[in-house]
């Protein structure tokens, strides 16, 4: 395979997995709050709010996957890169995917028990979001490393 | 800063207590607070000073009446946060006026509520009983409880279609004095009259259990029909629905009559939510036939002018004096920044207010919170976006004090995101080519005023560092406070231990780190180092009793160096989102191009890229603010507040008036 096609598969696994997380996190989430939202209508905005965290970890993949298409310049006559670089970029976008979908994942655990908890106490909503979003530290870090992997590699 | 509350007793002649009260609500300086020992004599005392109307009514006519009263359109009421505008002499005047009629209105309301939704049951269940009749298409009889005579029994009722034939055998088989008749069908059952012998009675009846035969009585739900035919009965159903009908809309027709007094209903709970308030208060305050008293929390800077009222309305007959608070009570906080400060207090309200022996760490807040938030979402366009919204309620609408102070925030927060914007180059996701309007000619892919580029070369680098140098500065801020909180409150080895050791280890320890970078003596700085990481040996296992064991705690102590490694990584969090602001905008606007350029007109190609781009950045609008907001906050309770804040606090909760439906212009 030639370095360009290992870059855009990384690309693609970051944008895939990263979206993937985000959607069952959402899904999560979301449902619970549906759920909820037949009891108090009144909470739609806190609900909305809670339920949208598990949506950083998407955007975070579609970033990394940008950086990495941008970087190989797919964007105007593409560049013909090493498959060394390309194998590079490929893990990036891998990392960056897998730290998504779990982060992701599992943060709509915790905001779907979150609005499980402001359903019964309005006063808890805060508290639920910081809880929500020591999960997603997690997805911040594969995304700072995938951030200087991209960048450090040499086209 | 928390405003100092102060502790103190009012006591006067009973015949001041109304004109009292009103002032105290007006001011709302006061939290009145219960003490047992002092109301315990004061049974007896409660009265409904006020003659309050039944909240729950007025509130029951208020939603009754709402969805048939005329709306005010979107902006309108959005600029009002969906309150009645009008001055205090206005509503008094209104209510006045409509205290007369108000009974009347309430209960023609409860009467029409019982009475619509009785309507609405009929006229739901009518088309089902004539859809059960239409079934009985074959039954010519009319309706009765029962048919039987002196001779035969008769019972009607139903089978499932799937045992009629058999049914229908075993009964003719029974006897030939048997009369089956089948008097309607419907899909999952078929109706029979069975009308037998009483002779032959019991053995009907077995047959009939076999096969499931369920028995009915024509006449249940129709007890207003016995003895009439079907036909009849029919036509009387389709006569009263139709009666029905019209009742319900001239019943709505009276409701819309009546929706115009929403307003003054409106008023009429918030006076009365007033007066309800007054009343239940005193069952905090200690009154016999001549006197009362109470104790309350003060606002320590407004008393000297209620002071003043007081002599001069009571010439002497009511007094203020302060007292000492009861064992074990803890003043409740009162949080009184300064315009600009003030509007973070809700950030800190969210993740719990100070304790008694707690700096208030709003200033600190408002900070760090503008710096951080305006990094990460780093965007002029969108920060211009919440400027200009939050100004133009701000100039147009009419709000109270909290809901502007939101709006302010919001404000701010716009400033902020503008500023950063103005440092990393993001407007609207653009490049310098696509936007050469402010593009600075004299450095490529730079606009003016832009200090890094985020998405080439060194920038990403330079950018992690100043979000790890704006970490590492609000976690030395953090221990600084905690030294200085710790040292007020008297633990002086405890700020000296805690806060002042690590702040010193990790100052040295960085500069080591960074010596040869910014041309220090490395070797002093390594000496430094390991003096303090001793330092920290020491003081961390001051607590440990034990010798032998108090070099092992020091070096568990010491191991708390990864929990700060871990909180100051945590703040790459800015650049990653500052960073996710601008390349999902760049890619959204990117899509917009290269589907414009797919379309075969370039009307259509314009078209498509407008629809894109809006629908781009609403998204990445929200998703950004979303997330700065957040993650701006977190930092601030996970890893600044960690270090000296635990919060706790009980909120200060004057009485004063609060209005759920007006807003008084003053």
């Amino acid at each position: 395979m030639s370095g360009i096609v290992l870059a855009v598969i990384g690309a693609a696994m970051a944008a895939v997995f990263g979206g993937a997380g985000s959607s069952i996190g959402i899904g999560k989430a979301g449902a619970k709050g549906a759920g909820v939202l037949a009891e108090k209508p009144n909470l739609f905005g806190k609900i909305l709010v809670l339920s949208a965290l598990p949506g950083s970890q998407g955007v975070y993949g579609l970033l990394i996957a940008i950086f990495i298409l941008f970087k190989v310049g797919m964007f105007g006559g593409a560049a013909d890169i090493s498959v060394e670089a390309g194998q590079q970029l490929m893990w990036a976008g891998i990392l960056m995917g897998l730290a998504g979908l779990f982060s992701g994942w599992f943060q709509g655990g915790v905001v779907a028990s979150g609005i499980g908890a402001m359903a019964r106490d309005e006063s808890l909503t805060g508290k639920a979001i910081v809880l929500a979003v020591v999960v997603e530290t997690y997805a911040i870090f594969g995304l700072l490393v995938a951030l200087l992997i991209a960048n450090a590699v040499q086209i | 800063m928390k405003a100092d509350l102060q502790k103190i007793r009012v006591t006067g002649l009973r015949k001041h207590y109304k004109l009292l009260m009103q002032e105290l609500h007006r001011a709302g300086v006061m939290e009145i607070t219960h003490n047992d020992k002092l109301t315990a004599a004061s049974a007896g005392h409660y009265d409904d000073h006020y003659g309050v109307f039944d909240l729950a009514r007025i509130q029951f006519a208020i939603d009754f009446l709402k969805p048939y009263a005329p709306t005010k359109s979107k902006i309108e009421s959005m600029l009002s946060g969906g309150k009645l505008v009008m001055s205090e002499e206005d509503a008094k005047a209104r209510l006045k006026e409509f205290s007369g009629s108000s009974e009347t209105i309430i209960s023609q309301c409860e009467e029409l509520e019982g009475h619509i939704v009785r309507l609405e049951n009929e006229i739901h269940k009518i088309p089902e009983q004539q859809k059960f009749l239409d079934t009985l298409s074959d039954f010519s009889a009319e309706l009765q409880p029962e048919y039987d005579t002196e001779q035969t029994k008769t019972w009607v009722g139903k089978v499932t279609p799937d045992q009629v034939k058999a049914f229908e055998r075993s009964l003719s088989e029974l006897s030939n004095l048997v009369d089956v008749d089948q008097i309607g069908r419907e899909k999952l059952a078929h109706y029979y009259r069975v009308t037998v012998l009483r002779k032959i009675e019991s053995d009907a009846r077995e047959v009939l259990n076999e096969y499931g035969f369920e028995k009915m009585d024509l006449t249940n739900g129709f007890k207003d029909f016995i003895g009439q035919p079907i036909h009849e009965v029919k036509k009387s159903l389709a006569r009263r629905l139709t009666e029905h009908q019209a009742d319900l809309e001239t019943s709505k027709e009276k409701v819309k009559e009546l929706s115009v007094h929403v307003e003054d209903l409106k008023i009429l709970f918030d006076f009365n939510s007033w007066r309800k308030r007054k009343n239940d208060l005193q069952h905090d305050i200690f009154q016999s036939d001549h006197v009362f008293a109470f104790e309350a929390w003060g606002v320590n800077k407004a008393m000297p002018d209620l002071k003043k009222w007081v002599k001069n309305a009571f010439v002497g007959e009511v007094s203020i004096d302060e007292i000492e608070p009861q064992e074990g009570e803890e003043a409740p906080t009162y949080l009184k920044n300064k315009w600009g400060v003030r509007f973070y207090e809700p950030l800190v309200e969210m993740y719990g207010l100070p304790k008694a022996t707690e700096f208030d760490p709003t200033p600190f807040v408002s900070f760090f919170f503008f710096i951080f938030f305006g990094l990460c979402l780093s965007d002029v366009g969108y920060g211009a976006i919440l400027t200009f919204v939050s100004t133009y309620f701000l100039l147009f609408g009419k709000f109270n004090r909290a809901a502007r102070d939101g709006l302010l925030l919001i404000l701010f927060c716009g400033i902020s995101a503008m500023i950063g914007g103005v440092i990393l180059g993001g407007y609207f996701g653009m490049t310098p080519e696509q936007f050469p309007l402010l593009a600075d000619p004299s450095r490529e892919g730079f606009f003016y005023g832009q200090l890094l580029n985020p998405m080439s070369g060194s920038g990403p680098i330079l950018f992690l560092t100043v979000s790890l140098a704006l970490g590492f500065v609000q976690i030395l801020f953090g221990l600084g406070v905690d030294f200085f909180q710790r040292w007020k409150n008297g633990d002086i080895v405890g700020a000296l231990g805690d806060p002042a050791s690590w702040a010193f280890f990790l100052v040295s320890l960085t500069l080591w780190g960074l010596a040869d970078l910014i041309g220090l003596d490395k070797k002093l700085m390594g000496n430094l180092s390991i003096v303090g990481a001793v330092l920290l040996m020491i003081t961390q296992s001051r607590n440990q009793k034990n010798w032998l064991l108090k070099p092992i705690f020091g070096i568990l102590g010491l191991y708390n160096i990864t929990s700060y490694l871990s909180d100051l990584l945590s703040y790459s969090r800015i650049m990653a989102l500052g960073l996710a602001t601008g390349v999902v905008g760049f890619a959204m606007n990117m899509t917009a191009g290269i589907l414009g350029d797919m379309m075969p007109h370039w009307i259509l190609s314009l078209i498509i890229g407008v629809i894109v781009i809006i629908f781009g950045h609403t998204l990445n609008f929200g998703l950004s603010l979303l997330g700065a907001f957040i993650h701006s906050g977190r930092l601030q309770f996970i890893e600044f507040f960690g270090k000296f804040y635990e919060g706790g606090g009980v909120k200060f909760k004057p009485f004063k008036r609060e209005e759920k439906y007006l807003y008084l212009d003053s």
